[in-house]
């Protein structure tokens, strides 16, 4: 029974874990109860509510939290800064491509930076902290694979591209909808990136993006380690 | 629905019987589940009970009480009772007036 009590989101098992169980193990659920409690599920991951504080809810604390803001925020201005270089990058006359070499070097940077900063945010967040952990951890191989030959590099890239995008999902799911669903966005923009044209400029949502999530660490933080 | 059901969307319902079924007095999930299969006549499935429970009690019209062994029992709030009061009376002039309307009609 407790396996259908898996499938809600650790704040509300938490809260109310103990309860449903008793309840669920008083009366075998019939098909269409099971039904009814994986809706209710979606709908707890979808629409969390809990009364009173939430157990996990309080994020970052003192130095900490504003180290990993500080990380976004770097991560997000290495996105951006690589972006501008790639975009005015010389063209080599004799391949007919843009010397983007430097702002490569930038772009693998950025993924690892972001994918600290994603690692050390993960645990703060109420909702599947677990797996935003794991999709920091496959931003920072992605990151690392990006530095590789190509067609490493593409398998590196994209997968960057998909576990940030999971990452902005599950941010926004912890009531961080708006920076979530900007990060999803943006790292969705990103493939569309072509560092020989104006293209090379699709960097720069994704540079904001992560520096909204260091602003939301910020905000999230306890008043007295702001101050 | 008037407020606060009408934002409980698919809950509003649920949440009434729930509702209702705390006015005679505090009671754990499965208590109220099968008093509300007496009241409405349907059953109502674990995940709705929770999704509608939670709700209420984010908003302040039941509350938890100390759990017995692993059963938590949930009351009715003052700001519940005044609640349920007012949407069982709404919902008593709607139920007057299509009687009403209806009566008329006969032949």
């Amino acid at each position: 029974m407790s396996r259908l009590v898996r499938l809600y989101p650790p704040a509300w098992r938490q809260r109310y874990g103990d309860e449903f169980i008793e309840l669920i193990a008083q009366r075998r659920p019939s098909l269409v109860e099971r039904v009814d409690i994986a809706r209710g599920a979606l709908d707890a991951w979808l629409n969390l509510q809990v009364a009173g504080p939430a157990p996990r809810a309080a994020p970052e604390a003192g130095s900490s939290g504003r180290l990993t803001a500080a990380v976004a925020i770097a991560g997000g201005g290495l996105w951006i800064g690589a972006g501008l270089v790639l975009f005015a990058a010389p063209l080599n006359q004799a391949l007919e491509y843009k010397e983007s070499q430097g702002g490569a070097i930038i772009v693998v940077a950025a993924m690892v930076v972001t994918a600290l900063a994603a690692f050390a945010a993960a645990r703060a967040l109420p909702v599947s902290s677990r797996t935003a952990r794991v999709a920091s951890i496959a931003m920072l191989l992605g990151g690392l694979l990006t530095a590789m030959p190509w067609p490493v590099l593409m398998v590196g890239f994209f997968g960057y591209i998909l576990a940030t995008t999971v990452f902005g999902v599950i941010v926004a799911l912890s009531r961080g909808q708006v920076v979530g669903g900007l990060l999803a966005v943006a790292s969705l923009v990103l493939t569309s990136l072509n560092t020989e044209d104006e293209r090379a400029l699709l960097t720069i949502p994704i540079g904001a993006a992560w520096i909204a999530v260091g602003a939301l660490v910020v905000r999230r933080a306890p008043a007295s380690a702001r101050a | 629905m008037n407020q606060p059901f009408g934002e409980l969307g698919r809950f509003a319902e649920p949440s009434l019987y729930i509702l209702v079924s705390l006015s005679a007095g505090p009671k754990h999930g499965y208590a109220i589940m099968t008093d509300v299969e007496e009241i409405s006549g349907a059953p109502m499935g674990p995940g709705t009970l929770y999704g509608a429970l939670a709700r209420l009690e984010r908003r302040g019209l039941i509350e938890a009480l100390e759990p017995e062994d692993r059963r938590r029992p949930y009351r009715l709030t003052g700001l519940g009772a005044t609640t349920l009061q007012a949407q069982l009376q709404s919902l008593d002039g709607f139920v007057r007036t299509g009687l009403a309307r209806l009566s008329e009609k006969a032949p």
